[in-house]
């Protein structure tokens, strides 16, 4: 009877602490999450309109929008085309095919949905440059196959989307590694030449090791976030905020003053 | 007789949305629109994910929120390419500040390439900020 009771004892206890940790990194339900992305000519109003929202919502704040790198985009590249392939058409009616086959790589270009030119090649950087060559003797290359050969060519990360947010006490939340890496500006910006089959680097993604936080967890509030306090330079892109369900319509009505459109609004579960 | 001249400039900020659609019916299935012009800034934002159970968009079900496809926003000339892409979910967005002097072809695309879900529909909206 004793060991019953201490059993039962037990459970209430594991059972209070559980419900306490889970109320400390949870909202309480009704809550909304609201995110609200400020366009160029907006971006000065960011501050005036969080003044307005934190007199309304429970929490809020500034975010600014970081990556974190989790992968190579070669290695996606190349499974992207060998699982599906490149299958595009461009404004002048010229579509390109590129596909794996019997492990070799091969182009077709359809003229006026005319098969006019076909190439095979075990390797895929030469199977891109063959239909941009192609491209450009037709007027056009198809985005596709340049942003291929970027991903090809230069290899740069595959970033994950995060929101740089001040909790300014070292707050991470996102994929366990070993080393965090944050990207600030994840922009590739490239010269390239078809003839010298050529893609020379102006700006490529660069990141930043980021020591000063703690990992507290997968996602907050699902998404993943890192403490803009702990990066070297975050641009203020928008408002975050959690607001209760009495004050939500007030909420979107500040921030669709300022940016023109509905913010995005998920509940809380 | 000193003259004084004061020039008033009207500043006229003009944009363009477009909302492109569909299914991305398989991993590495995409959607792609692209059109003239030398934007000075560009932005896509995922407005719908629908995730599927089957390939080609049959069967729905319940969209995680860690459901993410591949958004792409991109800008092109002679000779010239720049791009940002990156794994969202729903209501997240890319952007880039376009080199207008260099640009003449913009857009975005929307690639199964972040998860090995079988297929998503997708709802991407693109706006285009001209001077």
């Amino acid at each position: 009877m004793r060991a019953i009771a201490l059993l039962v004892a037990v459970a209430f206890v594991a059972l209070f602490i559980t419900a306490y940790s889970y109320s400390l990194g949870q909202a309480k339900g009704g809550d909304y999450l609201v995110v609200a992305r400020f366009p160029p000519h907006a971006l000065d109003k960011i501050d005036k309109a969080l003044e307005e929202v934190r007199r309304e919502a429970k929490w809020a704040s500034w975010y600014g929008d970081v990556d974190i790198p989790l992968g190579q985009m070669r290695e996606v590249r190349e499974k992207l085309i060998e699982n599906h392939g490149i299958d595009v058409e461009t404004k002048n009616k010229v579509r390109y095919r590129i596909y794996k086959e019997a492990g070799k790589y091969r182009v077709e270009v359809y003229h006026n949905d005319r098969l006019n030119f076909t190439y095979t090649t075990d390797d895929l950087e030469d199977a891109l440059w063959a239909a941009a060559e192609k491209g450009e003797e037709l007027g056009e290359i198809p985005p596709e196959i340049i942003s291929s050969l970027i991903d090809y060519k230069l290899n740069p990360p595959l970033l994950y989307s995060a929101y740089a947010i001040p909790f300014c006490n070292g707050t991470y939340y996102g994929p366990g590694v070993d080393a965090l890496k944050i990207v600030i500006d994840g922009a590739v910006r490239v010269e390239y030449s078809v003839k010298n089959r050529t893609i020379t680097p102006i700006q490529l993604p660069k990141a930043v090791v980021v020591t000063n936080v703690t990992r507290l967890g997968e996602r907050w509030y699902g998404k993943y976030v890192v403490d803009a306090c702990a990066l070297p330079r975050v641009e203020k892109r928008g408002v975050i905020a959690i607001v209760g369900k009495g004050s939500l319509p007030n909420v979107i009505e500040i921030l669709k003053k300022y940016t023109g459109e509905e913010p995005y609004v998920r509940p809380i579960p | 007789m000193a003259t004084l001249l004061i020039a008033a400039v009207v500043y006229a900020l003009i944009s363009n949305t477009v909302y492109i659609e569909g299914c991305l019916y398989m991993p590495g299935a995409y959607i792609r629109y692209s059109t003239s012009g030398a934007p000075f800034y560009i932005i896509a934002t995922l407005t719908d994910l629908i995730r599927y159970d089957d390939y080609y968009c049959r069967n729905p079900t319940y969209a995680f929120s860690y459901d993410q496809v591949y958004l792409e926003v991109f800008a092109s000339g002679a000779s010239y390419f720049e791009r940002y892409g990156r794994c969202v979910e729903l209501g997240e967005s890319v952007s880039l500040n376009v080199d207008a002097s260099r640009a003449s072809e913009h857009g975005t695309s929307v690639v199964h390439g972040c998860t090995s879900v079988k297929s998503y529909y997708v709802t991407v909206k693109y706006t285009s900020y001209y001077d």
